[in-house]
C-alpha cells in the first residue's frame, strides 16, 4: 500500500515536470502548426541561464525565471521574425529542418560558451526535503509541480480572458477565419512562438533545480515531450496536463514490474497506441464524448 | 569516340594521380622522418570533459618526448620527433570510427592512441584491427572490447569485472573487521552498457562464489545519460538493502546521487563504481558525495615516486587543472606506446604490436606500478578503493599496501 502511494506521489511530481517542459511545444504547434525541434536546445539554454546567474551573480535559482522568461520571450519573437516566418506555409519538412538546425547551433554555442562539463546548481533548497507519510519528498520537485499547475492556470487564463489569447485560440482553430475577422496573424504568430520559447526556457530553468546538465541536455526529454503532446492532443494545453499525468502514471506503475532501462520504451509504446487508437489524443477524446453527449 | 577515349584517359590519369597522391613516400618505411600517431577524442558532446583531459595528457607526453629529440628508434640509429594528430569525434561512435579510418588511410599514422568511453572504443577499434595498426587506449575497460579476438588492440584500463572484484575484496575485509554485516544485502544498479553489465556480472560472480558474504536483493539496469531516476530509486528503497552499488558515468552519478539524497535513501555502503572522487561531483553536490566509495584506476594519493613526478609535470603544464584518473591513464597510454616503439626498434607495425604484447613496464603511475597486457590485450592491475571524506579529502582505503586512510564504515546516518 505504501509503495503504491509512493509511486502515485512520485508519478504526480513527475507529471508536473513533464507538463512544464511540454506546454511550449503544444502552444507553438497549436498556433503555427510547426513542431519546434529546437525545444530541447532552448530548454538547455534556460538551464544554463539559471546556472550562470546563480554562479556568477548569486541570483536565487527560484527567482531566475523572472529574468529567463522575458529574455527568452524576446529571443523567441526574434527567431520567429527572422527565421520561422520565412518558412511558414511551406512543406513541414522545411520548418522541421530549420528548427533542427537551430537546435544544433544552440548546442554548439553552449559547448563553446560553457564547455561540455556537467553542471548543476548546489543550493540549500535543492537538497531540502520534507516527510509526507512514510515518504521523503524533495522540495524542488514539489516546486516544479506547483509551477506546472500555475503555468496551466496562467496559460488558460491568458488564452481565454485576454484579447491576444483569444486571437491565439482563433488562429489555432481556423487561421483563415481569424484573418477574415481582422486578427493580425503575423503578430500573433510571433507572440505565440515567443511564449512557446519562453515556456521552454522556463522549463529548463526549473529542471536545473533537479538535474545536472550539459549542452546535450534535453534530448531524451524532448522525445518524452513529443509523446506527451501527442497523448494530450497536439494543440491543447489542458490536454498536455492530462497527457503528462497519464504518461507519468504509466511509467511509475509500469516500472514497478519492468526494468528501469525500459522507462523510455513505455513512452514510445504509449505514443504508438495513442497514434493508432486515439489520434486526436486525450483532448480529442474529451471533445468526442462532449459532442456525443450534446447530440444525445 | 575520340573525346570519350580522351575523357576515359583523363579520368584514369586523375584516378592514378589521386591514388599516387594518397600513397605517402615511404608508407611502409619503418624509419620515417617523424613518427605520426593519431587519436579521435570526444572533445565535444557528452564525454567532452574527459576527452579534453585525454588530449592534454597525450600532448604532455608528446611534448616531453619531443623536448628530448623524440622517440628513440634503435633500428633507425637515432630519435625521431613525434607528430600527434587529434580529431573530435563529438562523442559519436560512427564519427569516431570514420575518423580512425581517416587516420589510417589519409594520415597514414604509424600507430593510434585510443579515445574514451566504452561505446566509442568498441566502434573505433575495428579500424586499427582491419589495417593492422598498433592501437593503445586508456579509456575502455569493458571486457567486450578485448573479447573479439583482435590482435592489435591494447588497453590500460583493467576490466570493470576486476573493479567489482576489488570492491568485493574490500567489502570482505570490512566484514571481517565487523564494519559491514555478513551477508551484505546489496542493491546493484548498473548502466545498460557493457561497462555496467561487467560490473553487475562481477558482483554476481562473487556472490555466487561466496554466498555467505553477499545477498543480492536487487539487480537493475538503467539507461545511460538518464534523467529521472526516481522510479529506479523507489525500487532501491523497497529492496531494503545494506549496500547501494551503482555503476554510472559522471553525469548519471551526479544526477542519481542528488536524487538519492533527495529521496532520503541511506545505506551502510554506497558506491558508483569508478565514480566518486571527481572534482566536478564535489562541486555539484557538495557534502552529498561524502563517504562514497569508489574503485579507481588511479588516484593522486598513490604513494609512489612515479605519481609524484607525474603530478609535478601535470601541475607545471596545466596549472589550475587538478589531475584525475582520466589524465594519468592517457599519459601512461601514450608512454606505453612509445616505449613499445623503442623496444620494437622502429615503427614497423607488426614489430610494435609484438613489442606491446611483451611490454613489461615498472614504475608507472598505475596502482601497483606495473604495466603488462594479458593475452587478450587488456591490462591486469588492481584498483585502488577510495572514500570521500567530509573534509573534502579522498583517501585510499584499499589495498593495504597503498592505503592512505581508514574507511568510515558503515556510512554514518544523519
Amino acid at each position: 500500500m505504501n509503495d503504491t502511494f509512493d509511486t502515485l506521489v512520485n508519478a504526480l511530481l513527475a507529471a508536473g515536470l513533464y507538463a512544464v517542459m511540454s506546454y511550449g511545444l503544444a502552444l507553438i504547434y497549436g498556433v503555427l502548426k510547426i513542431i519546434n525541434l529546437a525545444n530541447a536546445g532552448v530548454l538547455m539554454l534556460g538551464a544554463y541561464a539559471t546556472w550562470w546567474m546563480w554562479s556568477a551573480w548569486h541570483v536565487d535559482p527560484l527567482l531566475a525565471p523572472l529574468i529567463v522568461i522575458p529574455v527568452f520571450f524576446v529571443f523567441g519573437v526574434a527567431i520567429e521574425r527572422t527565421l520561422v516566418a520565412r518558412v511558414l506555409g511551406q512543406d513541414p519538412i522545411v520548418s522541421l529542418l530549420l528548427l533542427f538546425g537551430l537546435w544544433l547551433v544552440l548546442q554548439n554555442v553552449a559547448y563553446l560558451a560553457f564547455t561540455g562539463d556537467t553542471r548543476s546548481i548546489d543550493d540549500a533548497f535543492i537538497d531540502a526535503t520534507f516527510r509526507f507519510g512514510d515518504m521523503q519528498v524533495p522540495w524542488p520537485r514539489v516546486y516544479v509541480f506547483a509551477m506546472g499547475v500555475l503555468s496551466l492556470v496562467a496559460l488558460e487564463a491568458f488564452l481565454t480572458r485576454t484579447q491576444l489569447g483569444r486571437a491565439i485560440r482563433a488562429i489555432a482553430q481556423d487561421r483563415d477565419a481569424a484573418k477574415l475577422i481582422g486578427v493580425d496573424v503575423a503578430r500573433v504568430n510571433a507572440v505565440a512562438f515567443g511564449l512557446g520559447i519562453a515556456f521552454a526556457a522556463f522549463a529548463g530553468s526549473l529542471l536545473a533545480l533537479i538535474f545536472s546538465f550539459g549542452p546535450d541536455f534535453g534530448r531524451t526529454l524532448q522525445l518524452k515531450s513529443f509523446c506527451i503532446v501527442v497523448l494530450g492532443g497536439l494543440d491543447s494545453i489542458v490536454g498536455v496536463a492530462f497527457g503528462s499525468i497519464a504518461l507519468a502514471i504509466a511509467e511509475g506503475f509500469g516500472l514497478r514490474y519492468m526494468p528501469a532501462s525500459l522507462q523510455n520504451l513505455i513512452s514510445f509504446v504509449v505514443l504508438v497506441v495513442v497514434l493508432i487508437a486515439f489520434p486526436k489524443g486525450i483532448s480529442g477524446m474529451i471533445r468526442s464524448v462532449r459532442n456525443a453527449r450534446d447530440r444525445a | 569516340m575520340k573525346p570519350r577515349i580522351v575523357a576515359a584517359a583523363l579520368i584514369a590519369a586523375l584516378g592514378f594521380s589521386l591514388t599516387a597522391h594518397r600513397e605517402p613516400a615511404g608508407a611502409d618505411n619503418a624509419c620515417p622522418d617523424q613518427v605520426v600517431v593519431g587519436a579521435a577524442l570526444p572533445l565535444t558532446g557528452e564525454e567532452s570533459r574527459v576527452g579534453g583531459y585525454f588530449k592534454l595528457a597525450y600532448e604532455l607526453v608528446v611534448a616531453e618526448y619531443n623536448k628530448n629529440g623524440g622517440i628513440l628508434l634503435p633500428a633507425c640509429h637515432g630519435k625521431r620527433p613525434i607528430k600527434l594528430i587529434t580529431y573530435d569525434d563529438k562523442t559519436d561512435p560512427a564519427t569516431s570510427r570514420n575518423l580512425y579510418e581517416r587516420l589510417a588511410v589519409e594520415d597514414h599514422v604509424d600507430a593510434m592512441l585510443g579515445g574514451y568511453s566504452t561505446d566509442l572504443i568498441e566502434a573505433q577499434t575495428v579500424v586499427p584491427q582491419q589495417h593492422q595498426i598498433p592501437y593503445v587506449n586508456g579509456g575502455g575497460a569493458a571486457t567486450n572490447i578485448y573479447k573479439r579476438g583482435f590482435t592489435t588492440i591494447f588497453g590500460l584500463l583493467t576490466s570493470i569485472q576486476n573493479l567489482a572484484f576489488s570492491e568485493a575484496d574490500f567489502i570482505e575485509a570490512m566484514q571481517a573487521a565487523g564494519k559491514l554485516p555478513k551477508p551484505l544485502k546489496i542493491a546493484i544498479v548498473a548502466e545498460n552498457t557493457s561497462h555496467g553489465r561487467d560490473f553487475s556480472d562481477g558482483l554476481q560472480q562473487r556472490a555466487q562464489q561466496k554466498p555467505g558474504n553477499y545477498k543480492i536483493v536487487l539487480n537493475e539496469a538503467f539507461d545511460l545519460h538518464g534523467k529521472d531516476f526516481s522510479p529506479l530509486l523507489q525500487k532501491v528503497k523497497a529492496a531494503n538493502a545494506d549496500a547501494f552499488m551503482a555503476d554510472a558515468h559522471l553525469d548519471d552519478y551526479i544526477t542519481m546521487q542528488r536524487q538519492y539524497k533527495q529521496a532520503g535513501l541511506q545505506h551502510k555502503y554506497v558506491t558508483y563504481g569508478a565514480r566518486g572522487p571527481e572534482v566536478a561531483a564535489r562541486k555539484a553536490l557538495g557534502d552529498g558525495v561524502d563517504y562514497i566509495i569508489a574503485a579507481s584506476w588511479w588516484n593522486q594519493g598513490i604513494p609512489n615516486e612515479a605519481v609524484k613526478s607525474f603530478d609535478a609535470k601535470w601541475a607545471a603544464a596545466y596549472p589550475g587543472q587538478s589531475p584525475e584518473w582520466f589524465s594519468a591513464l592517457p599519459y601512461e597510454t601514450a608512454r606505453t606506446l612509445f616505449i613499445a616503439m623503442t623496444a620494437a626498434g622502429s615503427v614497423d607495425k607488426a614489430k610494435v604490436v609484438d613489442a606491446l604484447r611483451k611490454v613489461d613496464i615498472r614504475d608507472t603511475v598505475l596502482p601497483g606500478g606495473h604495466i603488462r597486457f594479458g593475452a587478450d590485450g587488456q591490462i591486469v592491475t588492481p584498483f585502488v578503493v577510495t572514500q570521500n571524506l567530509p573534509d573534502g579529502r579522498t583517501v585510499i582505503v584499499w589495498p593495504k599496501a597503498e592505503k592512505t586512510g581508514d574507511a568510515v564504515l558503515p556510512i554514518p546516518t544523519h
